[in-house]
């Protein structure tokens, strides 16, 4: 029986591990999701040549005075530091969007999808570019 | 000694240490009682509810030591006629009243009345505390109408309270001009000066063990009544939070109590997610709709919490906004909005304070003032 459960215990362990390790490398959820978006970036503009990280930058730190008032850019909630705890209006923490320091981020395609939907509405006043979300994921996935 | 022997200078002991300490003990907690009942804010009531505590054990003793006290401390002792009492008026009147060494037939109704209204108030506060914030003896007993009915009871036993309290003190006043005698002093001393005979039966003297033995009863009594009261379900029915809510709407703010708003401002929030208080919270169909289910079905008209009861008032035009509320503003407008900015979230974030949130009561007791109290720097996060 403490055999079993011995096993048993390295066995998730070595799964832990090893899910560990891939979170630290490439992901493939967060890959299909950034394929989705060069497509559709192609598909869109026949002249893209793939997303810049420097764009996304430009993108996160930008003041937009379209949107509603109350969120006037990304950094409204996420913070200028994409590595540091960001915080709602309402005063939940949220996870840094920087990929290194939360390393599940962006690999659920609905909470992808579900967030740009909100809060490109909410500061940009308008919905994403496929290019526009490229880069920004670009940008933190590099941070 | 008995109670009726003369000390020396022709005093005479009439009120015993009890009903002396009795007397005072009274008389400063029901101004306590009605100073902090009148004046302070909703959330600081819980000294209002200790003091009001205090005295119910004043005045059970009291009662107790109505029937085992020394002669004039029995309520035996001040039983007169209802023309005697006309008849001691009538000599007030004619600056000449007849001394007595207990309490005179207008005393005695005097203090009958005070402990009426006092015991009255005790028992309307109880329920009050009961049915309108769920807390105490009665929290599962009285619902918050009878709550209400009783507060309203309250209020008014308390002016009558006051008024009372100013007669009793003018005809102290008034016996003592016209008597030569500080009644207020022989209250301290308990002696008095011999000026009327002694009853015609011979004065009965304080029995403390039957005392003790009845207090102990009904101390054993009370004790009872709290354990059933503490094994009861919680006044407030517990309901977890709906999964799909939580998740959603946890996410970005704390997780509102669904009886903090009626069923139809529920729904109108919800078909607005689009700008949701500044900003865009759109859902997904499906789950939009099984929020909306959930919190409608669980609405402010299903439970009998007073935030249940008065945040309705919310404007219905208006956004349906808690804070908003002529209840909610009322009950907050001594905060100073230094502590609100120290709050992560705002005023809006009804759990920084309230420990009991989750749960839809928000009784005064369980208010974190810790939190309130101690200013936090606001968060270097927070940059705009």
């Amino acid at each position: 029986m403490k055999q079993v459960t011995f096993l048993a215990l390295t066995t998730c362990l070595m799964a832990f591990a090893v899910s560990d390790l891939r979170a630290a490398e490439a992901n493939p959820a967060r890959d299909a999701i950034m394929a989705g978006l060069g497509a559709e970036a192609k598909a869109s503009d026949p002249a893209f040549a793939g997303f810049s990280p420097q764009r996304g930058q430009a993108l996160y730190g930008a003041k937009s005075t379209v949107g509603k008032p109350d969120t006037p850019s990304c950094t409204t909630c996420h913070t200028a530091d994409p590595t540091q705890m960001g915080q709602t209006r309402a005063g939940k923490e949220i996870d840094a969007m920087a990929v290194s320091k939360t390393p599940n981020r962006f690999t659920d395609p609905e909470k992808v999808a579900k967030w740009f939907g909100r809060n490109c509405n909410s500061v940009l006043g308008r919905p994403c570019t496929a290019a526009e979300k490229g880069d920004f994921l670009t940008y933190l996935i590099g941070r | 000694m008995t109670i009726n022997d003369p000390i020396n200078d022709g005093h005479v002991p009439v009120w015993d240490m009890p009903t002396r300490i009795y007397h005072w003990g009274q008389a400063g907690l029901v101004t306590l009682a009605l100073v902090t009942g009148f004046l302070i804010p909703t959330d600081w009531l819980n000294i209002h509810v200790i003091i009001g505590t205090l005295i119910a054990m004043l005045l059970v003793f009291r009662v107790v030591w109505g029937f085992f006290g020394s002669e004039y401390a029995r309520f035996g002792s001040f039983i007169f006629h209802p023309r005697r009492v006309v008849e001691h008026l009538n000599s007030v009147l004619e600056r000449a009243p007849a001394p007595h060494l207990g309490h005179n037939p207008a005393g005695a109704v005097m203090v009958t009345l005070l402990m009426v209204v006092v015991g009255l108030m005790l028992a309307s506060g109880y329920i009050l505390l009961g049915g309108t914030y769920k807390e105490g003896p009665f929290a599962t007993v009285f619902s918050y109408a009878s709550g209400e009915s009783a507060g309203s009871v309250h209020t008014l036993l308390a002016y009558g309270l006051i008024g009372l309290v100013l007669i009793h003190v003018l005809g102290v006043w008034v016996e003592s001009r016209l008597s030569g005698e500080n009644l207020i002093r022989a209250m301290v001393s308990g002696v008095k000066r011999q000026t009327a005979a002694a009853p015609a039966w011979p004065p009965r003297s304080a029995r403390p063990l039957t005392t003790g033995f009845v207090l102990t009863g009904i101390g054993y009594l009370i004790a009872v009544g709290l354990v059933w009261s503490l094994r009861q379900p919680p006044a407030v029915p517990r309901l977890a939070p709906d999964p799909i809510y939580k998740a959603e709407c946890g996410g970005c703010h704390w997780v509102y109590h669904p009886s903090l708003l009626p069923a139809a401002t529920w729904r109108r929030l919800m078909t607005g997610l689009d700008d949701h208080f500044g900003e865009d919270a759109s859902l997904a169909p499906e789950r939009a709709a099984a929020i909306t289910a959930w919190l409608t079905s669980h609405g402010a008209e299903t439970w009998d919490t007073l935030p249940a009861h008065r945040l309705g008032t919310l404007d219905p035009a208006g956004p349906p906004r808690i804070t908003t509320a002529p209840f909610w503003k009322r009950q907050h407008s001594h905060i100073p909005p230094a502590i609100f900015k120290s709050i992560k979230g705002g005023p809006g974030a009804c759990d920084a304070c309230h420990t009991d949130a989750d749960s839809g009561r928000f009784s005064f007791r369980r208010i974190d003032r810790q939190h309130r109290l101690l200013l936090q720097p606001p968060s270097p996060k927070a940059t705009p």
